[in-house]
């Protein structure tokens, strides 16, 4: 799956303000692509994933998977396209008094049909439930699978959610903070997972991070998100001290972009 | 739910059983459920056939065309707005009754005050506390007693005691609901922080003061605000009190409906949706100001203007004063309580007469035996019409849930200006026959029913269904739009459609509180269907009309006393269900 951003400007309306999350962001994804995006917290990087994953519609600027324009998308093709992406969220967004085994399987939403949806949730399919348990096994929680999604700790909710993008196969993965709340070892063993889900069949992957060496260790091309806008876009080599200083930089603006980040969340009850 | 869930897990668990829909508990769970809906069907007399039967049809279309249009002559005006009025000065005249009351039945029965805590441990064991703290036991169950009799069956009893009008209301309601408030009461009472009490007591102070300095000024804001509340709610009782000869606007729509006068009967709904809304509006705007945080913010704030002009804000709150003191004054006045008409109709003498009639209970056996049948129709009639609310309300409230049916504001991809228009009417279509049906009061509905289906059992059922389906579906839509978002926005980024994501998402979150307002609400659908034989929907309240009608006062109390237990019955069976339903 190729993408196309042309000068994506997205903004939220709180309390009649106007707040600015991206900035004319553009940029391309090649498939099978693997990339790091980088950016202190209220860069706008949630907000990008949105806008990836097809859920978010842009303010201005113009959006392309594999040359169609999001904008232009019926319902269906809409939903045939988000089936198509994997997304992995920062607060993992799993439905927490489902099972393991449950939160899995919701990976197939976006295949089933409506008859086959009923059906599941009165008793899924026999297939469907190997396939989940392999899911499960490969993320090592294939003991916890009749646990309820809030009975597991911090790394196993987040492993579950990686089990419930490897059932939805998607073409692409995109992963917000997958190890923002994890310990070092903890992180290594999801980092590893991330890349061996991500070559198995050239998937494209792009994470959100920001911790720095991670990230130059792990991707190829980093981008660097500062205020909603690309402020650099390079190879991992190629990324140097003082730029990353500059990304980093607790500038006034970037201190005004924290408060709006936290007046957003407590309007909306999750982050942008 | 909870079979299913568990039947579900299980069918998960054994290896080789992936796949089969019917497990042993499923399918006994379901026999169980033909089986009581069997029951209930044959007990409450449910006949389809008289339904879907063109005579029915007509029925109800001349019964609909005759609503149209509403009678707007002013003659009639007069009269609404007279009954208006009367429904209102009911309601203020029995709140200020029940406040009186519930006050110090209230305090009484606060276990914090005389039974159990620091302030009874200094004497603890002996016979004065002993004594005192039976009594506030006592003091308990009687506002339990007073809450558990409805407030109908108090309006009919008062009807026969002091004569048809305004007064037996305001009786009614002050007896009903000083049991609600006192009781209401009593938990905010136990709820104040103790150590002020202490301290209080250390002093020297008696319960008296303790109760007046340290828990009452404690307990005030909630106590104002469940006030409020029972206004409400005793302005919603005032309206349907007429149906049993108490007065008010309810009075009115019965009268109406008996002379097939249609066109006033809208008027007269039209009126009485129009009052509550104003009521709610009113109270809200009130309870909104009386917030303990808002009213901290508004203290800050006036605080400032008050030393601009101090003399200007007392002249207003003086004004105030005046004009509720006149209004709870006039209220009284117009619900009847003048010396001459308690002289005249020697209300006293009477209401003394009628409950020594009722001593003792009957409890002769055949009397009692007879009252079996009725009881478990009362009950097949609160099961069916739940259940048919549970129907009605779920099958409306899906298309009444916003994020399912609204197109996402934000969502990318092209949306035709038709598919939008389809949204945005289903959804609004729903959200306004769900208040219909939960606007209109349910004795309302169970005369529109009877005129479709004849007097008994069935037509209460289907008033129950109705307006059980306008309450439940709201609740419904309301807690399917408020679960936690963050597993829908995943689901729907992965290409969930809105049925996959009722299913997988907001069902799984969501079904506890459903099951909670459901069973909460199967419990008010009991205590409705043993008075809506008092206009004709079968059950107890049948019984209880007809022997208040014959004078057999000794029969009554032991009705009262059956109806009663049932309360007290549903209250246990509740707080069983939704802790068993909590666990699901």
């Amino acid at each position: 799956m190729n993408y196309s951003l042309d000068a994506v400007t997205k903004q939220y309306v709180v309390r009649r303000q106007t707040v600015p999350a991206l900035e004319s962001v553009s940029l391309s994804v090649q498939k099978g692509e693997v990339m790091g995006i980088l950016g202190s917290s209220g860069a706008g990087k949630t907000t990008l994933f949105r806008l990836l994953n097809a859920t978010l519609r842009p303010t201005s600027g113009s959006i392309r998977v594999d040359g169609c324009e999001l904008g232009g998308m019926s319902s269906g093709d809409l939903r045939r396209t988000r089936r198509r992406i994997g997304t992995i969220y920062q607060q993992h967004n799993l439905v927490p008094s489902l099972t393991a085994l449950q939160n899995t399987l919701c990976g197939c939403l976006g295949r089933w049909s409506l008859a086959e949806t009923i059906r599941s949730v009165l008793s899924p399919a026999k297939a469907d439930v190997e396939q989940a348990l392999h899911a499960l096994e490969l993320v090592e929680l294939a003991d916890k699978r009749h646990a309820r999604a809030d009975e597991l700790s911090g790394g196993q909710q987040q492993r579950l959610a990686i089990a419930r993008v490897l059932m939805q196969k998607p073409e692409v993965i995109l992963a917000d903070e997958p190890v923002a709340s994890l310990d070092p070892t903890l992180t290594d063993g999801i980092m590893s997972l991330l890349m061996r889900v991500g070559s198995e069949g050239r998937r494209t992957l792009v994470v959100a991070m920001h911790k720095v060496s991670l990230a130059l260790e792990y991707f190829p091309r980093v981008i660097g998100l500062r205020a909603g806008s690309v402020f650099f876009d390079r190879p991992s080599a190629s990324v140097a001290g003082d730029l990353l200083q500059d990304l980093y930089s607790g500038s006034r603006q970037e201190s005004q972009r924290i408060q709006d980040e936290d007046r957003f969340q407590r309007e909306f009850g999750c982050a942008r | 739910m909870k079979t299913a869930s568990n039947a579900n897990s299980a069918a998960l668990d054994n290896g080789g059983s992936y796949g089969r829909i019917w497990t042993p508990q499923r399918a006994a769970a379901v026999l169980a459920a033909i089986f009581v809906l069997a029951i209930c069907w044959e007990v409450d007399g449910v006949r389809l056939s008289t339904v879907f039967q063109p005579a029915t049809a007509a029925a109800l279309w001349t019964f609909l065309r005759g609503l149209f249009p509403p009678d707007l002559s002013p003659g009639f005006l007069r009269t609404v707005l007279r009954a208006l009025i009367s429904t209102v000065a009911t309601a203020i005249a029995g709140t200020i009754l029940s406040i009186l009351i519930a006050v110090p039945l209230g305090a009484l029965a606060t276990p914090i005050l005389w039974r159990r805590g620091i302030l009874s441990a200094g004497d603890d064991g002996n016979l004065t506390a002993a004594l005192r703290s039976s009594a506030s036991r006592a003091v308990f169950a009687v506002l339990g007693f007073l809450r558990a009799i409805p407030d109908l069956v108090w309006g009919l009893l008062f009807v026969a005691a002091v004569g048809l009008g305004s007064l037996a209301g305001a009786l009614a309601l002050a007896i009903a609901y000083a049991g609600v408030l006192g009781r209401v009461y009593a938990h905010a009472f136990a709820d104040v922080d103790p150590r002020p009490l202490e301290a209080l007591q250390a002093t020297g102070a008696t319960r008296a003061q303790i109760f007046l300095r340290g828990v009452w000024p404690q307990a005030l804001p909630n106590v104002t605000a469940y006030t409020l509340y029972s206004f409400e709610c005793c302005v919603r009782a005032a309206s349907v009190l007429g149906f049993v000869g108490a007065g008010g606007i309810g009075y009115e729509i019965s009268l109406s409906m008996r002379l097939f006068e249609y066109r006033q009967v809208m008027t007269l709904i039209l009126a009485f949706v129009l009052l509550l809304a104003l009521t709610d509006i009113v109270s809200r705007r009130l309870r909104a100001r009386l917030q303990p945080n808002a009213g901290s913010t508004r203290k800050q704030s006036s605080s400032k203007g008050a030393s601009d002009v101090p003399s200007k804000r007392f002249a207003w709150r003086r004004a105030g004063y005046a004009v509720l003191m006149v209004t709870v004054a006039a209220s009284f006045y117009l619900a009847g309580f003048s010396p001459q008409h308690f002289g005249e109709a020697n209300i006293m003498n009477n209401m003394l007469r009628f409950s020594r009639g009722m001593m003792p209970p009957d409890f002769a056996k055949d009397f009692v035996l007879s009252l079996g049948p009725l009881l478990v129709q009362t009950l097949a009639i609160s099961v069916l019409g739940t259940i048919m609310g549970i129907l009605v309300g779920g099958i409306l409230a899906i298309p009444a849930t916003s994020t399912l049916v609204l197109a996402q504001r934000d969502a990318p991809g092209a949306r035709s200006s038709t598919e939008r228009g389809l949204r945005w009417s289903v959804f609004w279509a729903a959200r306004f026959a769900l208040n219909l049906l939960r606007s209109i009061p349910d004795l309302v509905w169970v005369l529109i029913c009877i005129l479709v289906v004849g007097i008994g059992p069935f037509a209460g059922t289907l008033a129950i269904g109705l307006h059980t389906g306008g309450v439940l579906g709201k609740l419904y839509a309301e807690v399917l739009e408020e679960v936690p978002r963050q597993p829908v926005e995943a689901l729907r980024a992965l290409g969930a459609g809105p049925l996959q994501l009722l299913a997988w998402a907001i069902w799984p979150q969501a079904k506890r509180m459903l099951a909670s307002y459901t069973v909460l609400r199967w419990e008010t659908n009991l205590r409705v269907s043993a008075i809506l034989g008092l206009v004709g929907g079968g059950g107890l309240g049948q019984a209880i009309y007809n022997n208040v009608q014959l004078g057999f006062y000794s029969r009554l109390a032991t009705l009262l006393l059956l109806v009663y237990v049932l309360v007290i019955a549903s209250d246990w069976i509740g707080d069983t269900l939704s802790r068993r339903t909590a666990g699901i």
